[in-house]
């Protein structure tokens, strides 16, 4: 098990059982933190890849797109009244906007798949 | 009735095709591991777009506005999401253990007791999946074809059964592909005429701000947390939903995932159009008096009656693509759970392409029976569908894969667990608050259930096992 494999083990199910936990809290107790949930879950979902690999443009990309997200949503939460600025904020900030640039990020972080990989779980 | 006639002959030559081509368990599986991203992605986005987008997404934006679109606000990102979570991995093991289905890889890796709990929850909620798209099949047939709903339902889906029966995933990847391009074509030209028939999306808007501005605020009349766990249930659902991630197991080389998210992202978001533009439009036109429906789903069909028949047979058609595309990969999966993956796990050689064949056709005729008798609308049905799995299978797919210490007991447990709080939550759906959705409180709670029989189990290196050599010559079809 190397260092990386090592981290992972325990970061994962540290990370995981926070939010599981912060969900079921916020959802029946606190429900005006669910938007700090909606930011974070996804990211940390993308960020399981880094138990692969971590290379460091690896890691901007998802912060960028944990800053992206932050912003959208408090946009959104901004622009809840009646009114088309909701819809168009939606629409352009949450939809449009990442449309080409998240698989693009993709896109640009899968050409360093190849450096070295944490060691597998799995026996061969 | 001549569309379906032409249907069930459309349907006959697929599978006459795919019958001819589908020789071993890989090819009807898998569908042979042979496909490059872009035929993936728009198959995999044709099977992940169902009916629910075409009928149930407009009429949910009828009540709910701008709140129902956070169920797919999500999309541009769940493409990377899933590769980036789950499918690096899953093409790192489909390559390394030669398995053929989501839950032939729970099995390697958790061993037999996960893989038959995993074929259980699979089995289950691919008939339930499917009788969603059998109850769209009914509303469609009602709606656009002038027949009755279960003439309707019944066949679209032996159409579709046939296809899937005879040629397995090398007929359905193939059709996937053509209803895919079919619907993303055909949803966008529904949704510049709906919103051309409102006046233009300026006008539109501009009716809906006058008569029903609630509809147009960031969260509609959804309340925020209910938008921001649909949010989140639509955006970590992709994890776990089985017929996403069977199309990782037909890609030719771990390469592919490389434009995969954008193939995804680009068929996904012009399939999505149709939700935002004639849900937009249909809602301007009923706030002028132009139309007016009895329920939700009535929405899409009224629209496309005011634009004419060209517009009511072109919506048919791509609901009937989407509708058909989805189903396809939920009774190849069900038709493997049953016939494969619980004979494995029960330590017996698992069954054949020709048991796989009546398995599909009895899939088929469950999730019939299941769908035309549902009271629920399409919208909700298909949250729920989407809920099951995201609670019984999330935790396994991104905690379980990628973290050494999970345990199969531990797999086994969250599954059942997951499902099993997704079920009984369901059942009070109504009386929940608004930010708990079923299928994220389960999928929570079996996260932590993963966790704590992990850590409570001895090493997982002497419980999940390698997989063996019977699983892998299985597996390739020999």
């Amino acid at each position: 098990v190397d260092t990386a494999t090592g981290r992972a083990s325990a970061l994962i199910p540290a990370a995981s059982a926070v939010i599981a936990a912060g969900y079921l809290l916020t959802a029946l107790v606190l429900p005006a933190l669910l938007p700090v949930l909606a930011a974070v879950a996804p990211v940390a979902a993308c960020a399981l890849v880094l138990a692969r690999r971590r290379p460091l443009r690896l890691v901007a990309a998802l912060v960028a797109l944990f800053a992206w997200l932050c912003t959208a949503l408090a946009g959104s939460l901004l622009a809840a009244q009646g009114g088309t600025g909701g819809l168009a904020w939606l629409a352009a900030v949450l939809f449009l906007l990442p449309l080409a640039i998240v698989p693009w990020l993709y896109s640009a972080t899968f050409l360093s798949n190849h450096e070295p990989r944490t060691t597998n779980h799995l026996p061969p | 009735m001549t569309v379906l006639a032409i249907l069930l002959l459309l349907a006959a030559a697929v599978a006459w095709w795919g019958a001819r081509r589908t020789g071993s368990a890989g090819d009807y599986f898998a569908a042979g591991q042979r496909a490059g991203a872009w035929l993936v992605g728009i198959a995999g986005t044709a099977a992940a777009v169902s009916a629910f987008t075409f009928v149930g997404g407009p009429g949910l934006f009828l009540v709910a506005g701008a709140g129902s679109l956070w169920i797919i606000l999500s999309a541009p990102l769940t493409g990377a999401l899933q590769c980036w979570a789950v499918g690096e991995r899953v093409c790192e093991m489909v390559q390394r253990h030669r398995v053929l289905t989501p839950t032939e890889l729970i099995g390697a890796r958790f061993g037999r007791a996960a893989q038959a709990v995993g074929a259980l929850v699979v089995a289950a909620g691919c008939v339930a999946s499917g009788a969603v798209q059998a109850k769209a099949a009914a509303v469609l047939g009602e709606a656009f074809l002038g027949v009755s709903g279960a003439t309707a339902a019944i066949a679209a889906m032996l159409a579709t059964t046939l296809y899937v029966a005879a040629g397995g995933m090398r007929a359905g990847l193939l059709a996937d592909a053509v209803q895919g391009g079919v619907m993303a074509v055909v949803a966008l030209v529904l949704a510049a005429a709906a919103l051309a028939a409102a006046g233009g999306p300026a006008a539109a808007l501009a009716t809906l701000e006058r008569t029903r501005p609630e509809l147009l605020g960031a969260f509609g009349t959804v309340p925020p947390p209910r938008a921001l766990a649909w949010y989140l249930l639509f955006c970590l659902g992709t994890l776990a939903q089985p017929h996403y991630i069977q199309k990782f197991f037909f890609l030719r080389s771990p390469g592919e995932l490389r434009r995969l998210p954008a193939v995804l992202t680009g068929a996904l978001a012009a399939m999505l159009a149709v939700w935002l533009g004639v849900g937009v439009a249909g809602a301007a036109l009923i706030a002028d008096g132009r139309l007016s429906v009895a329920r939700p789903d009535e929405l899409t069909p009224a629209v496309m009656r005011l634009l004419g028949p060209w517009a009511v047979l072109l919506a048919g058609i791509a609901v009937l693509a989407a509708l058909m595309s989805t189903t396809a990969s939920f009774l190849n999966l069900a038709a493997a759970a049953l016939t494969r993956d619980l004979p494995a796990s029960l330590g017996r050689t698992p069954g054949s392409v020709a048991a796989a064949r009546v398995a599909t056709v009895a899939v088929g005729a469950a999730a019939v029976l299941l769908g035309v008798q549902s009271e629920r609308t399409i919208a909700i049905l298909g949250v729920a569908g989407w809920g099951f799995f995201t609670a019984a299978l999330l935790p396994v797919f991104t905690v379980g894969l990628a973290w050494p210490r999970t345990t199969g007991a531990a797999a086994a447990a969250a599954m059942t667990t997951g499902a099993a709080v997704d079920l009984a939550l369901e059942a009070y759906r109504a009386q929940l608050s608004p930010g708990l959705e079923p299928g994220l409180a389960g999928a929570a709670l079996a996260t932590l259930v993963l966790i704590a029989v992990s850590l409570a189990s001895r090493s997982p290196s002497s419980d999940h096992g390698p997989l063996t050599t019977d699983h892998a010559s299985h597996a390739l079809g020999s």
